[in-house]
């Protein structure tokens, strides 16, 4: 563990002035130094706000991975801008089909706590579940989470399972696109400079039964080593894996219909969909057999979970 | 450039100016003088800087203080009294729930919101209430022993 002198974010932009304003940081005990901080009370704020600052500003939403980040150094913005105060932004709303409307700042443990999305949405009750501990999830939202764009997380399997769509708002005006075409890379959401996401909208659910899956090296906080998301409804399967791929993968299991045969099928499809790494965590080929592992119980959890919302239903 | 803080410190109103970095853990710590919640791991890991943020458990080392300006914090110092301990408090002594005594501030933090959602929790609730919160003394078994204490004696006391 380094001494905590020698943590922190340091972004110097040059002149001396800039080192001895932000050296009474440090001094009142603050490791974090070198930025700026932004409060917009509304959204017409923050698009003002936005528009001045310019690209070395990074938004704030619960900060679980921003402040980590921040303080390892892969951050280091001149100005951040905290969304705390954008009250629309904090809803979770269940529209009156059933679906979601997540705004920025919604938490993750808001899902989790959440009876409708405990009973309809329930992957995504137990991906939120999955983050990290019950003192991230009071802080860490699902927008935050797509942002990051970690393959590892944990909210996005199931988002993807439900076909989420991702509200952008920018200075070049509205924009809607699905999660899957979001999440570019590791670390890389669609976003241009001055661009943000307002809220994610997860469609009304026909009676489904959902499941979803983490694998981690501990019970403690850990990334996924593997997390597989699957949700089975009338209309169709779909599973989505998280940790096994520079993104989340998605993959529609609908047409596989004989079960006898779907297995080797299935297996075929998700081999093929995989492309691991070896990392701390874990090796690709340990991934890979995990992943089918994971696959075929949160199917068979999916399935007996539709079996009994058909029967509430 | 300072900013404002407003907080809520175990019923206690606050205000302080503060630099943009400053953690709500620091603003404890190095303003307050309310050593009780510890530095550890700074990054949401080890829950040994686990406070209650209007009831609910948090990483106070991942929390900026002024982005939580105008709330309630609950710390360590705010559980029990000299008037005499918490029940949890009482429950990690009988127990033996506490070795070295380093983790055990942000354990009991989030005992408590533990027991605020589920006053009766079972083996699973505790483990997963307490994920966020590492010790590396005791092997957990004394600490989940003290958390069924709170629960049981809660049971009697409702019978």
């Amino acid at each position: 563990m380094l001494p905590r002198s020698s943590l922190g974010s340091i972004s110097w932009r040059g002149d001396c002035e800039c080192r001895r304003t932000f050296e009474k940081d440090r001094v009142a005990g603050a490791v974090l130094i070198g930025f700026d901080y932004h409060r917009p009370g509304s959204e017409q704020e923050l698009r003002r706000l936005l528009g001045e600052l310019g690209d070395d500003t990074t938004l704030l939403a619960g900060g679980t991975d921003v402040l980590v980040q921040m303080r390892n150094g892969r951050l280091r913005p001149r100005h951040v801008v905290d969304l705390a105060a954008i009250e629309a932004y904090r809803r979770l709303h269940v529209a009156d089909d059933g679906g979601l409307d997540i705004g920025a700042t919604a938490t993750v443990s808001g899902l989790v706590r959440h009876p409708h999305i405990r009973r309809r949405y329930q992957a995504l009750a137990e991906g939120g579940s999955a983050v990290g501990s019950v003192q991230i999830q009071n802080r860490a939202t699902p927008v935050g989470n797509i942002c990051n764009a970690s393959p590892a997380a944990d909210t996005v399997p199931a988002l993807l399972v439900f076909d989420t769509r991702v509200n952008v708002a920018g200075v070049w005006g509205p924009r809607t696109v699905p999660l899957g075409d979001f999440l570019r890379g590791p670390g890389q959401p669609a976003l241009t400079a001055g661009e943000w996401v307002e809220s994610i909208q997860v469609p009304s659910a026909d009676p489904c039964g959902s499941s979803y899956i983490k694998l981690g090296r501990t019970r403690g906080v850990d990334l996924a080593v593997v997390g597989v998301a699957c949700r089975v409804s009338m209309t169709g399967a779909a599973m989505s894996f998280a940790s096994v791929a520079p993104t989340a993968v998605h993959l529609d299991i609908s047409t596989l219909e004989d079960p006898a045969a779907a297995a080797d099928e299935t297996e075929h499809a998700i081999r093929s969909l995989l492309s691991p790494i070896d990392d701390i965590r874990g090796s690709a080929a340990y991934r890979t057999e995990m992943a089918l592992v994971l696959a075929r119980r949160a199917l068979d959890t999916a399935r007996r979970r539709f079996v009994a919302a058909k029967e509430t239903a | 450039m300072e900013h404002s803080l407003q907080l809520r410190v175990n019923g206690v109103e606050r205000a302080a100016e503060v630099p943009p970095g400053l953690t709500l853990l620091e603003f404890l710590r190095e303003h307050l003088g309310l050593t009780g919640t510890k530095y550890n791991c700074e990054q949401g890991e080890c829950g040994a800087c686990t406070v209650l943020l209007d009831g609910r458990a948090v990483d106070s080392c991942l929390v900026l203080a002024l982005s939580v300006s105008g709330r309630a914090v609950t710390t360590i110092e705010g559980v029990g009294s000299d008037a005499g301990l918490d029940p949890v408090q009482a429950a990690f002594l009988e127990a033996d729930a506490a070795q070295c005594g380093y983790c055990t501030p942000g354990m009991i933090m989030a005992v408590k919101a533990l027991l605020a959602e589920a006053p009766r929790p079972t083996h699973e609730q505790i483990e997963r209430g307490l994920e966020g919160n590492y010790c590396r003394c005791t092997g957990y078994e004394a600490i989940v022993e003290a958390v069924y204490r709170v629960g049981s004696a809660r049971a009697k006391a409702d019978q």
